[in-house]
């Protein structure tokens, strides 16, 4: 498995095979006299744009901060909670539980339940 | 039987909405200003949008997994940011034009300015999506768009030379006005090959679950229903190259193509040309809103589907709910054949970064399998590649030349 082509921007599912995001960055764990392993996944925050541009990073941060934002930090699994890599990842967590879920759950809750016909209680 | 109904299905929602106000301003600018000069504009969008629709449907099939999807997991979120940022941007500018000019069929009507039909024909659309399915959004505007079709009765009336039509389908170079001529080519490329299009049909694919044997039915949908779409569009520049050509016209407001409709049909033209006019750019916009959230949905791997309650996908619903919240407030500030242009031109700039990755999306071996590109398919990909690089250079200089 090659960790940029194969594990950086695939699809992140709980153990529900709900979808929860994609793979925005890869924390490696280095320890004296060992090889580089892969310890966490970060998916959410502003690891993707860090990415395409420090400036659209520095401005998500910004508007994260400003619009009281449910979720500063990236959601971090870690790689022992991997269960599958085939189509994508699955990890055995439930989405809910992690903050990369945190504003689904909040505008749900606060902004999409409110609006008419939103199939609330389905 | 179910198959021969997709397959019918396909087509007639292909033709249905294809005609929108980019390619309706464009075709009827066109056949205005030059006659039958600049089918051949029309004639190689078509095929090009062919082959992009089928490469995008092929894609979404064999890999399952949108262009947007395999764009973000194959080349990484820096160059996924570029296609994103440009088909949200492009498509934002697209919608508000769509919203204007849906405003307009109804000021023809009641008199009310666009500018305030703007807005409730932005919550009309919104409550399409939020309230429909897939199917609805589709299908319902696509079968409720065949009232385009006037457009093809409009120039079989008006008795058209053939022979010049078929000698205009051969690239020309113009006579006089050539900054202007060039540009109405760039607009129509820009309108005929809009991404948004194969986001919007390759999440489709997803969306209806369509398997490896559904691959004919992909290749005779975009085949037929894009081909015919775009005879609809030649028929728009026809009537306008009979109407408004020998006189001296040039179209400067969407209200004066309602002549194209009424000279040959002067009892009911008006009215089809109303009825053409609003469905066909209200389904346009439903469509492009969508495409909007399916692309940052698709991107950053948020639970999507417009066949699910919005109370399912939240993040997704409510992107394409603000998107409806803030683009009627650009059509309502500005002229909407202007934005028209304008989107036109801003969208065949954007053309590259979406289409130089299907050329090796469509050749990834792990991917696509036994279905990847063969050598057709790379020599016609690379050619609209080249030809998306060259409208990258050249379409925002001819829009302030040419009269963007």
């Amino acid at each position: 498995m090659l960790i940029v082509r194969d594990l950086l921007d695939s699809k992140l599912r709980d153990t529900f095979r709900r979808e929860i995001g994609r793979v925005d960055g890869i924390v490696l764990e280095v320890e004296p006299g060992a090889p580089p392993r892969v310890a966490w996944l970060e998916a959410g925050g502003p690891v993707a744009w860090r990415r395409a541009s420090h400036t659209l990073a520095r401005l998500d941060e910004a508007l994260r901060r400003r619009w009281g934002a449910r979720q500063t930090e990236p959601a971090r699994l870690p790689w022992s909670a991997v269960a599958s890599t085939e189509d994508g990842l699955r990890v055995t967590v439930d989405a809910d539980r992690t903050p990369a879920m945190a504003w689904e759950l909040w505008l749900r809750e606060h902004v999409v339940h409110r609006i008419p016909f939103s199939g609330r209680g389905r | 039987m179910k198959k021969i109904l997709e397959v019918f299905l396909g087509i007639v929602t292909g033709i249905g909405g294809f005609l929108e106000a980019g390619s309706l301003a464009t075709s009827a600018q066109a056949g205005a200003q030059f006659g039958y000069q600049l089918t051949w504009a029309l004639v190689l969008g078509a095929l090009s949008l062919i082959v992009l629709v089928e490469a995008s449907g092929r894609l979404a099939v064999v890999s399952r997994r949108t262009v947007a999807e395999a764009i973000r997991e194959r080349f990484g979120f820096g160059y996924f940011s570029l296609p994103l940022v440009a088909g949200v941007v492009v498509s934002f500018l697209v919608l508000a034009s769509e919203l204007a000019v849906t405003g307009v069929a109804l000021q023809l009507v009641t008199g009310i300015s666009y500018r305030w039909w703007a807005f409730p024909v932005a919550l009309g659309g919104w409550f399409l999506l939020w309230k429909g399915n897939f199917g609805i959004v589709e299908k319902g505007t696509g079968l409720l768009g065949l009232v385009s079709l006037v457009f093809l009765f409009a120039a079989l009336k008006l008795h058209p030379d053939w022979g010049r039509l078929a000698a205009g389908a051969l690239p020309s170079a113009p006579k006089e006005e050539g900054a202007q001529y060039w540009f109405g080519a760039v607009s129509i490329l820009g309108a005929s090959i809009s991404p948004y299009l194969f986001f919007f049909y390759s999440s489709g694919a997803v969306e209806d679950d369509w398997k490896e044997e559904d691959l004919p039915i992909n290749r005779i949908t975009a085949g037929l229903g894009m081909g015919f779409g775009a005879g609809v569009s030649i028929m728009v520049l026809v009537t306008a190259a009979l109407v408004f050509f020998p006189r001296g016209i040039e179209v400067a407001r969407y209200e004066e193509l309602a002549m194209l409709v009424a000279q040959p049909f002067p009892r009911f033209g008006f009215a089809l040309f109303v009825l053409a006019l609003g469905i066909t750019c209200f389904g346009a916009a439903a469509e492009i809103a969508l495409t909007i959230a399916y692309l940052a949905a698709q991107g950053w791997g948020i639970p999507w589907s417009e066949n699910q309650k919005p109370a399912e996908h939240a993040r997704f619903s409510l992107v394409y709910s603000a998107a409806f919240l803030l683009a009627p407030l650009l059509a309502a500030a500005t002229d909407p054949l202007k934005l028209t242009n304008l989107s036109m031109a801003v969208t065949a700039a954007s053309l590259p970064v979406s289409v130089l990755p299907l050329l090796v999306l469509l050749n990834d071996r792990q991917l696509m399998g036994e279905h990847r590109n063969r050598l057709p398919g790379n020599v016609a990909l690379v050619l609209i590649s080249v030809m998306a690089v060259v409208l990258l250079f050249v379409s925002i200089p001819l829009a302030f030349l040419g009269g963007g």
